[in-house]
C-alpha cells in the first residue's frame, strides 16, 4: 500500500514536471530571448529595466501606459518569417515595430481595461517594416492599480519555431485550466452529494473546495469590468487560503484528526486571509498577499505535520496518501510562492492548479476504499445478523414447542382428571352399590340355606327377597352401563344440539322405562332443536335428567313421563306454581300439540283427550338466544293424590324429598349456571331444569 | 324358522345370546365362534339367515368378515346373510365401519331378550335398527358429501290446488319427488328427514306417526340409507379415494 502510494507520488510529481520542461527548454541561437527593456514612462528619463516586469511589485499604483522599448538582434530576423512571442502581457497592449503599429490587443477605450493576460500573444513582424538594422520594438502596456498588469519575457525569432511555443502554453494555460476545473467540480459535485447522503463533514469540506478550486482555475478575468469585479477578485485571491483550509478540514477528517480545535483554528485562519487579502486589495500592498499566501503554506506545513504523524502511527493508507498529497502540495505551494511572490516572474505559469488532481486522487481512493469498507463491515453485519435471527427462531421455535407441548400435555392432564371424576362420581358408585346388592344376595342366599336357629335373622328386618335384589342389582349394572356410555359420550369435544344428546339419552334408558311398564312422550319443541351446549355441560344435564328418569321409575309409580324440552320464556323466571284446582287426569293434549309439531291429532286420542290445562304461549319462531326449559314430567302418585282430594297431605317422592338424588340434581344445576325446580303441577309431579340463555 | 349363527369371544356372552335366541321357537342359533377364522370356515356351509358379529376379536376385527360376506358374491347364487353388529357402547365410528362394509345394523350388548329376538327378526325382514348416534353421523356423512334434496316437498298453495289438507304424512310422502334426479348414492328427502328426527330422539313408531309411513317402512329407509352409504363406501374405494 506504501508502496503504491510512493509510486502515485512520484508519477504525479513526473507529470507536473513534464507538463512544465516543454516551456522551460532554451529554444536556441537562432531566437532572441528578451530579459530587458528600456521603460519609457510619460514625463520621465527612459530607463533600464529587466524582464519580466510585474507591477503589482515594480509599480503597484501605476495607472495609464508604459513602453518598453527593445532593440532586436538581427540574427534573430534573419532566419526566416520573425514573429514576437509573449507568454503574458497585461491588461491591453499595442505593438509598434519601427514606429509603425502592427498589433493591438484589448483597447483603451473602455473602463475599466480589458484583461488579454490570460492568453500568450504571439504577433508576426511584417518583412517590409524590417530594416537592414537597427530595429526597434515598442510594446505599449496599459494597466490599471490592483490588476495584475506588466510584461513577462518575451522572445522574437523564426515564426516556425516560436508558433509551437505559443501553441503549447495556450494549450496549458486553457485546456489545462478547464481539465482541471472540470475534473474538480465533478469531483466536487460528488463529495458534496457523498456528503449529504452519509452526513460526513470531511467530504463536505473536500466538496466545497473542489467546487471553490474548478471556479478558481476557469475563471481567467477575475478582475472584469463588472459591478462586483472587486468582490470577485477579493475572493480569487482568497479562493486560495480557503481552498488550503478546506482541504486541510477533508485530510484531517480522514484520518481523525479534526477535533474542534483544529476547525476553529482553521476557520480562524480563513477569516485572517480574508481580511488580511481585503485589506491588501483596499491598501494595494502586495506585501499583505504575500503574506496568506506564505500563512497558506504554514497551515499546509502544519497540517502536513499531522498527517505524517498519523501516518507514521496508523500506517492507514490514507493518511499516508494524504501525507504525501499535502508534501506535494507544499512542494508546488513553495515553488509557487517563490516564483511568483518573491521573483515576481510576471510569464510563469502556475502548478499549484494541478495540486488538486493529487487531491481528487485521495479523495477517489479513499471514497472506494471507504464504499469497500463498509461493504466488508455490511456483509459480515448481515452474516452475523442472520446467523443470529436463525439462533433466534430456533430458540423460538424451540420455546413455542415446548409451550405447545406444555398446554397439550395441561390439557391432556385437565381433561384426564375430569374423566378420572366423571367415572369416580358416576360409575364408581353404580359398580360399588351394585357389589353391595350381590353381597346381600349372598346373605339371603347364606341365610335361605343355613337354618334359622334362635333370631339371628327376625323376618321383619331381613333383606329383601332374592328376586328384587337381583333386579335391582340388574339396574344398578344398567345404570353403570348407561353411565360409562353418557362419560364417553362426554368425550366428544364438539358443541352437539341438546336434544341430540337427549335422543341419546332415550336411546339408552328407553328400555329400563319400558321395562318398568313407563311409556315417555318425547317433546322436544322446534323452536330449541339447535339449542348446544359444551360436552361437558351436557353431560351434567343428561345426569340430572337421567336421575329424574330413574327417581321416576324407582319411586313414582307412574305410567308416563313427559321428557320436553322448550324455550324459556324471558320474562316469567319463576315455576309456576302448582294449580289449587284439579288437574285433569292426563296432561293436556292441547299442551303437547306445539311441541309435537306435525303430528296428527288424532294419532294421539288414544292417549288422553284434551280436557283442560293452561297451554303455554304458541311457539312462533325459533328463540336460539332463549334459555330452555327442560321438564321431566310424570303421572305418578303425586298426580293420583291430587286427583284424590286437595285436603290430603302432598305426597312427596321419597327419593325425591331432600334425598341424595335431589341435592345431587341440585348441585350440578348450580355447577351449570341452571335452576332446578321441582315439585307438583297440575299434570303432575315436574322437575324443571332452566338454562339461561348461551353466547 | 331363522338361523343364527354368533360371533362372540366372551363365553359368558356368547352362553347368554345363545340362550336367549333359543329360548324362542321361531330362532335358532346353528353356530358360535370365538375367532374370526372359525366363522370363516364355518359360514359357508351353515349358511345362517343372520349373522349376529361382535367387532373386537382376538384374531381381527369383525368389520373385516363383514366385509368378505359383503364383497364376495352371493355363494350359490343364494346365500346371504343378514349381519348385525353386536357391540357394547354402539361406537359410532366403529359401528358406521361396519355398516360400509356391509352390515345391516347394530345391537347393542346388554338388552333384553326380548328385544334381541326382535331385532334379529327385524333385521332378517331386511329392516335396520338405528341409533340418534348414528343417525347424527350419518346425517355429517351426507352432508359433507353433497347436499340432499330440500327437505320442502312442494308449496302450500299448491296442496291447496289439490284440495288436500296440510297433513304432515301425505306431505311429506311427496317429498319422494325430489330424489328422482338424485343418483342413486344420493340421500332422499325423505331419508334425510328420517335421520333427523332419529337423531332427535325419535323412536321408529314416532317418526311412522310423523312422516306418514308405517313402521316398517321407517326401517326400510333406514336399510335404504345403509346400503347407499355402502354403496358410496364401495365407489369410493374403487376411485381410490
Amino acid at each position: 500500500m506504501k508502496r503504491i502510494a510512493r509510486r502515485l507520488a512520484g508519477l504525479l510529481l513526473a507529470c507536473m514536471l513534464a507538463a512544465c520542461s516543454g516551456l522551460a527548454e532554451p529554444l536556441g541561437p537562432l531566437v532572441q530571448e528578451v530579459d530587458r527593456a528600456t521603460l519609457l514612462l510619460p514625463g520621465e528619463p527612459p530607463r533600464e529595466t529587466r524582464l519580466p516586469d510585474a507591477w503589482e511589485r515594480s509599480a503597484p499604483l501605476r495607472e495609464g501606459g508604459v513602453r518598453y522599448r527593445i532593440d532586436l538582434e538581427q540574427a534573430a530576423l534573419e532566419a526566416g518569417p520573425a514573429a514576437l512571442f509573449i507568454p503574458r502581457v497585461g491588461l491591453v497592449l499595442r505593438v509598434v515595430l519601427n514606429g509603425e503599429p502592427i498589433a493591438q490587443f484589448g483597447s483603451t477605450q473602455r473602463q475599466p481595461l480589458p484583461d488579454v493576460s490570460q492568453q500568450p500573444i504571439l504577433v508576426a513582424l511584417p518583412p517590409a517594416l524590417l530594416r537592414s538594422r537597427g530595429n526597434v520594438l515598442e510594446l505599449e502596456v496599459h494597466g490599471e492599480p490592483r490588476r495584475e498588469a506588466g510584461l513577462s519575457r518575451l522572445w522574437v525569432g523564426p515564426l516556425e519555431l516560436l508558433e509551437p511555443r505559443h501553441v503549447a502554453l495556450g494549450q496549458l494555460q486553457s485546456r489545462g485550466a478547464w481539465a482541471v476545473g472540470a475534473a474538480a467540480a465533478v469531483m466536487g459535485a460528488l463529495a458534496l452529494l457523498l456528503a449529504s447522503r452519509v452526513r460526513h463533514f470531511g467530504y463536505a469540506c473536500f466538496g466545497v473546495g473542489s467546487l471553490l478550486w474548478a471556479w478558481r482555475v476557469t475563471a481567467f478575468e477575475p478582475g472584469g469590468s463588472e459591478a462586483w469585479s472587486p468582490i470577485l477578485a477579493v475572493l480569487f485571491q482568497v479562493s486560495y487560503p480557503w481552498f488550503v483550509v478546506l482541504m486541510s478540514l477533508y485530510a484531517l477528517a480522514v484520518v481523525g484528526r479534526d477535533g474542534p480545535r483544529a476547525r476553529q483554528l482553521l476557520a480562524g485562519w480563513a477569516v485572517v486571509a480574508l481580511v488580511l487579502t481585503v485589506l491588501g486589495w483596499l491598501s494595494v500592498q502586495p506585501g499583505l498577499r504575500t503574506a496568506v499566501l506564505a500563512g497558506s503554506q504554514g497551515v499546509l506545513i502544519l497540517v502536513g505535520g499531522a498527517l505524517i504523524l498519523r501516518a507514521a502511527r496508523d500506517r492507514q493508507l490514507a493518511a499516508v496518501l494524504l501525507a504525501v498529497a499535502a508534501l506535494a502540495c507544499l512542494v508546488v505551494g513553495a515553488r509557487d510562492l517563490w516564483v511568483f511572490r518573491v521573483m515576481y516572474d510576471y510569464g510563469a505559469v502556475s502548478w499549484g492548479r494541478y495540486t488538486i488532481l493529487a487531491l481528487l486522487a485521495v479523495l477517489a481512493w479513499t471514497v472506494v476504499d471507504d464504499f469497500a469498507h463498509s461493504a466488508r463491515g455490511l456483509q459480515a453485519l448481515n452474516r452475523n445478523l442472520a446467523e443470529r435471527v436463525a439462533q433466534k427462531e430456533s430458540e423460538l421455535a424451540r420455546a413455542f414447542d415446548g409451550a405447545r407441548e406444555r398446554e397439550r400435555e395441561q390439557a391432556t392432564r385437565a381433561e384426564r382428571d375430569r374423566i378420572l371424576r366423571e367415572m369416580h362420581d358416576g360409575l364408581g358408585g353404580r359398580l360399588v352399590a351394585a357389589m353391595a346388592l350381590t353381597q346381600q344376595v349372598q346373605r339371603v342366599e347364606t341365610a335361605e340355606t343355613t337354618p334359622p336357629t334362635g333370631s339371628r335373622l327376625p323376618a321383619e328386618t331381613g333383606p329383601p327377597p332374592p328376586a328384587e335384589t337381583l333386579r335391582e342389582l340388574r339396574a344398578a349394572l344398567d345404570d353403570c352401563l348407561v353411565e360409562l356410555r353418557l362419560a364417553l359420550d362426554s368425550l366428544e369435544t364438539d358443541r352437539r344440539p341438546l336434544v341430540e344428546a337427549l335422543a341419546e339419552l332415550r336411546f339408552r334408558v328407553e328400555p329400563s322405562l319400558r321395562a318398568a311398564g313407563i311409556r315417555l312422550v318425547w317433546q322436544p319443541s322446534d323452536a330449541v332443536i339447535d339449542w348446544s351446549l359444551p360436552a361437558t355441560d351436557t353431560l351434567q344435564v343428561l345426569r340430572i335428567v337421567r336421575e329424574a328418569l330413574t327417581n321416576v321409575i324407582k319411586h313414582a309409580q307412574a305410567s308416563t313421563v313427559w321428557l320436553r324440552l322448550a324455550p324459556l320464556p324471558p320474562e316469567s323466571p319463576e315455576l309456576p306454581e302448582a294449580s289449587a284446582r284439579l288437574p285433569s287426569e292426563a296432561p293436556s293434549e292441547r299442551v303437547l300439540a306445539p311441541w309435537t309439531e306435525g303430528a296428527r291429532p288424532e294419532a294421539d286420542r288414544d292417549i288422553d283427550p284434551p280436557e283442560t290445562g293452561a297451554a303455554p304461549e304458541a311457539e312462533t319462531e325459533p328463540a336460539p338466544s332463549l334459555g330452555v326449559c327442560l321438564s321431566v314430567i310424570d303421572n305418578g302418585l303425586q298426580r293420583r293424590q291430587l286427583a284424590e282430594g286437595s285436603d290430603l297431605p302432598h305426597f312427596v317422592p321419597e327419593g325425591l324429598h331432600k334425598g341424595r338424588g335431589l341435592a345431587n340434581m341440585e348441585r350440578r344445576a348450580a355447577a351449570l349456571g341452571a335452576r332446578l325446580s321441582s315439585g307438583p303441577s297440575e299434570e303432575g309431579w315436574a322437575v324443571e331444569l332452566r338454562l339461561p340463555p348461551r353466547g | 324358522m331363522l338361523t343364527v349363527y354368533l360371533v362372540e369371544d366372551d363365553p359368558l356372552i356368547a352362553q347368554h345370546v345363545r340362550e336367549a335366541l333359543n329360548q324362542t321357537a321361531r330362532l335358532r342359533c346353528v353356530g358360535h365362534a370365538a375367532r374370526l377364522a372359525q366363522a370363516r370356515e364355518e359360514l359357508p356351509s351353515l349358511r345362517p339367515d343372520v349373522l349376529l358379529s361382535d367387532l373386537g376379536l382376538p384374531d381381527g376385527d369383525g368389520t373385516e368378515l363383514i366385509a368378505e360376506l359383503s364383497a364376495a358374491p352371493a355363494i350359490e347364487g343364494v346365500w346371504h346373510p343378514h349381519i348385525l353388529v353386536f357391540s357394547v357402547f354402539g361406537d359410532e365410528i366403529r359401528v358406521l365401519r361396519a355398516i360400509e362394509a356391509g352390515a345391516d345394523g347394530y345391537f347393542l350388548k346388554g338388552c333384553t331378550t326380548e328385544e334381541l329376538v326382535v331385532a334379529v327378526e327385524q333385521a332378517a325382514r331386511g329392516e335396520s335398527p338405528i341409533s340418534p348416534a348414528i343417525a347424527r353421523q350419518l346425517l355429517k356423512r351426507f352432508e359433507g358429501r353433497a347436499e340432499p334434496a330440500p327437505v320442502e316437498p312442494a308449496p302450500p298453495d299448491a296442496l291447496d290446488l289439490l284440495g288436500l289438507d296440510t297433513d304432515p304424512g301425505f306431505d311429506t310422502g311427496l317429498g319422494l319427488d325430489g330424489p328422482l334426479v338424485a343418483s342413486r348414492h344420493e340421500v332422499t328427502a325423505l331419508e334425510v328427514q328420517v335421520l333427523r328426527l332419529v337423531a332427535q330422539g325419535f323412536v321408529p313408531e314416532e317418526i311412522a306417526e310423523r312422516l306418514g309411513l308405517s313402521e316398517r317402512g321407517v326401517a326400510l329407509e333406514v336399510r335404504n340409507v345403509y346400503r347407499k352409504l355402502q354403496l358410496s363406501q364401495r365407489t369410493d374405494r374403487h376411485a381410490g379415494r
